[in-house]
């Protein structure tokens, strides 16, 4: 854990993209208790995150897309240690960070930090911006006053804001403007690898592009690595260099950005795509998928996609597809995608 | 079916001149600003805007629901001929559900927590159906919830937190639309609180209804993209003015509003394309600080000059049935006439 004990130092954009992964999840699960826990029931398990492998290069925007339910910001949080996996393990810069704490969590912490979805209720109403923007610096000791004041005037530049918005009030500031001081915030201890959650769901169309385009700067100019958490598809594929689909607990496909969303494998992504809104004047294609995204308490046997999918077989129903490279770079968790070797029988 | 009205035959809705305003800090803010459209029967028409537009608080005027404070201050809403605005509450009440439907955005909120479905959708019945006799209201209740897709035998019991969510929107389309047979249905973002799989879903179920029962529908969302596939006509909103009308093609192909140019810009394309997106310049405009001007001049990038801030631009005709409020139509030597608006042929 040597490394991360110096100060935080930034990493070169990669060429190539061929890197040893800087945070990685290992056959990571996480299951929650759910409902009342009885002595006469059997107690009940959500597995939100049902044995993840992901990773994440220095410098690399991975996207992750589902719909509600599907553990996608579990799985952010499960990266940070914000929670604790319940079995596989967390990886970061090549130390497994899995049990860590004390003052190795902190070091690690340092480098790695959240942008929330709800930009109004990830700040205390009763602090003023500067504050807000200070507050990961006192928390890890980083300098003294007069320097963290130094440093939250950059970051407040840094996010296109006016340098009077630091006397001010979060209730103060629109929405737009407050995502940009959370994302500040996430910027103050210099971190590699940051993970947002739906940072700009709550944002107006309008305002949106905006918040987009700051990330995508900040990711180029400090080699940033990104966990980019999403439902919606345009706004992932504007930002990310590869995309993750994630299914009640699983990914369901991964692949290149670009690869993913013109040829999408698995059945759930051409579903998601095929069900996104089109611009196209006088082109009315509404594609609706069967069903909608079962509970988790108690998932389909198989492969979860299975009631809903239009190219399911017996197989689907029994044995759950593991993620295959079917093309290069292309993993996809599907028994009926091509590429798959016949043998695997029940 | 019923014919796709272009207000040619005898409107179902017809809105003239219609303001809200709301008590502010310093003085009435006026949230809606001197709306008129008018609404064939059959016809889908779409409200879009962003927060703060006013297609909320219009859509609730119409129905007679704005929340407390919030006053008509002018206009009138003639559904059928008859204006609604001086009806009393009472009146009112018979309106509603029987020829006015409403749908939410959030199911959860609408419906009863602790009561089961069929409790509360048998109350409905009695309201707005009283000839249906007591004994058939299980059995029209199954039928209605089959309609829209819902097979409720076993499940009436069921309280609400017992559906999904999509589940819910379509028990409260059924109410809306089935529960009183209305000719219009007023849906306030239907889908905002879905998935979307799921939105395509009750999308499609609006579309069904709409062919199947001749209803007319006006779709709230700030989901320009959505509408676009669902409805005939648009309505584009902007800080309580309509700046733009439009039927669906005309305004995805040729916008005519400046802010509908920039919103249609904003949107990113699908699949990315990796450059920097377009983005609007400024905030969302602040009602409480009033302009003489146009409510949009701040962040407009096809400005005429002062004109812009100092006078209010008056709604022109652009062609038939397609309406925008900027001073660039109303100009008599207007640089850029409006058939050489840029088309917008990137495929989304």
């Amino acid at each position: 854990m040597a490394a991360a004990d110096d100060l935080p130092g930034r990493l070169l954009p990669l060429a190539g993209g061929r890197a040893a992964p800087l945070v990685s999840a290992r056959g990571v699960s996480k299951h929650f208790g759910a409902g009342w826990r009885l002595p006469w029931r059997p107690a009940t398990r959500v597995r939100a995150v049902d044995g993840v492998d992901l990773e994440v290069r220095a410098g690399e925007t991975v996207g992750l897309i589902g719909e509600s339910g599907s553990g996608k910001s579990t799985l952010g949080r499960l990266l940070l240690r914000v929670q604790d996996v319940t079995s596989g393990s967390i990886w970061f810069d090549g130390t497994d960070i899995t049990g860590a704490h004390g003052a190795q969590l902190r070091a690690a912490r340092r480098r790695m930090n959240l942008v929330f979805q709800n930009p109004y209720s990830a700040v205390d109403r009763r602090w003023r911006i500067r504050d807000v923007i200070a507050e990961p610096l006192a928390a890890h000791g980083i300098g003294d006053p007069a320097s963290r004041q130094e440093r939250v005037s950059e970051l407040i530049q840094l996010v296109g804001l006016p340098g009077t918005f630091e006397a001010r009030y979060p209730h103060q500031l629109s929405g737009g403007q407050l995502q940009r001081v959370v994302v500040a915030r996430a910027l103050a201890t210099g971190p590699d690898f940051i993970v947002a959650d739906e940072p700009t769901a709550s944002l107006d169309v309008s305002v949106r592009a905006q918040l987009i385009n700051l990330m995508a700067d900040l990711k180029r100019q400090f080699g940033l690595a990104m966990l980019f958490i999403s439902h919606d598809l345009r706004t992932v594929s504007a930002l990310s260099d590869r995309i993750a689909v994630m299914y009640l607990g699983r990914l369901v496909e991964t692949g290149p950005a670009a690869a993913l969303t013109t040829v999408p494998q698995h059945p759930y992504t051409q579903a998601l795509i095929a069900a996104l809104p089109r611009l196209a004047p006088g082109q009315r294609r509404i594609v609706a998928p069967q069903g909608e995204i079962p509970s988790a308490v108690n998932p389909p046997s198989g492969c979860h996609y299975h009631p809903r999918c239009p190219l399911a077989r017996p197989i689907c129903r029994t044995e759950y597809p593991v993620l295959e490279e079917k093309q290069p770079g292309v993993w996809v968790a599907c028994h009926a995608v091509a590429g798959n070797p016949p043998g695997i029988t029940v | 079916m019923t014919a796709t009205g272009q207000a040619a035959t005898s409107a179902l809705l017809e809105v003239h001149g219609l303001s809200v305003a709301y008590p502010g800090n310093s003085g009435t803010v006026t949230v809606v600003r001197d709306v008129s459209f008018s609404l064939g029967p059959g016809e889908m028409l779409g409200v879009v805007g962003e927060s703060g537009s006013g297609k909320s608080t219009l859509l609730r005027a119409l129905i007679g629901l704005l929340p407390s404070g919030g006053q008509v201050t002018s206009g009138e809403v003639l559904l059928r001929g008859e204006n609604l605005l001086g009806l009393p509450e009472s009146r009112m009440r018979g309106i509603r559900g029987s020829q006015l439907g409403m749908v939410f955005q959030d199911p959860v909120n609408v419906l009863n927590p602790s009561m089961t479905i069929e409790r509360q959708l048998s109350r409905i019945l009695r309201l707005h159906r009283p000839e249906i006799p007591r004994q058939r209201r299980t059995a029209e209740i199954l039928s209605v919830l089959e309609r829209v897709g819902i097979d409720g035998r076993g499940k009436l019991g069921s309280h609400p937190f017992e559906f999904s969510q999509g589940q819910l929107q379509r028990i409260m389309i059924a109410v809306a639309c089935l529960a009183g047979r209305p000719a219009l249905l007023l849906a306030d973002e239907p889908t905002t609180s879905l998935d979307v799989t799921v939105e395509a879903q009750i999308g499609e179920l609006l579309l069904d209804l709409r062919a199947e029962l001749g209803l007319a529908v006006i779709l709230v969302s700030h989901d320009i993209a959505l509408v676009g596939q669902l409805c005939d006509r648009v309505l584009v909103l902007y800080g309580g003015r309509l700046v733009e009308t439009a039927s669906v093609t005309t305004l995805l192909a040729q916008p005519g509003h400046p802010y509908t140019e920039q919103l249609l810009r904003s949107i990113p394309p699908f699949p990315g394309t990796g450059e920097r997106l377009y983005a609007m310049r400024g905030e969302i405009a602040d009602l409480a600080e009033a302009s003489p001007g146009c409510v949009f001049a701040p962040r407009c990038e096809s400005r005429l000059g002062p004109v812009c801030d100092t006078v209010e631009p008056a709604r022109s005709a652009i062609s038939a049935g397609h309406h925008a409020t900027c001073h660039r139509y109303a100009m008599p030597a207007a640089p850029e006439p409006p058939r050489d608006a840029q088309p917008i042929t990137r495929e989304r």
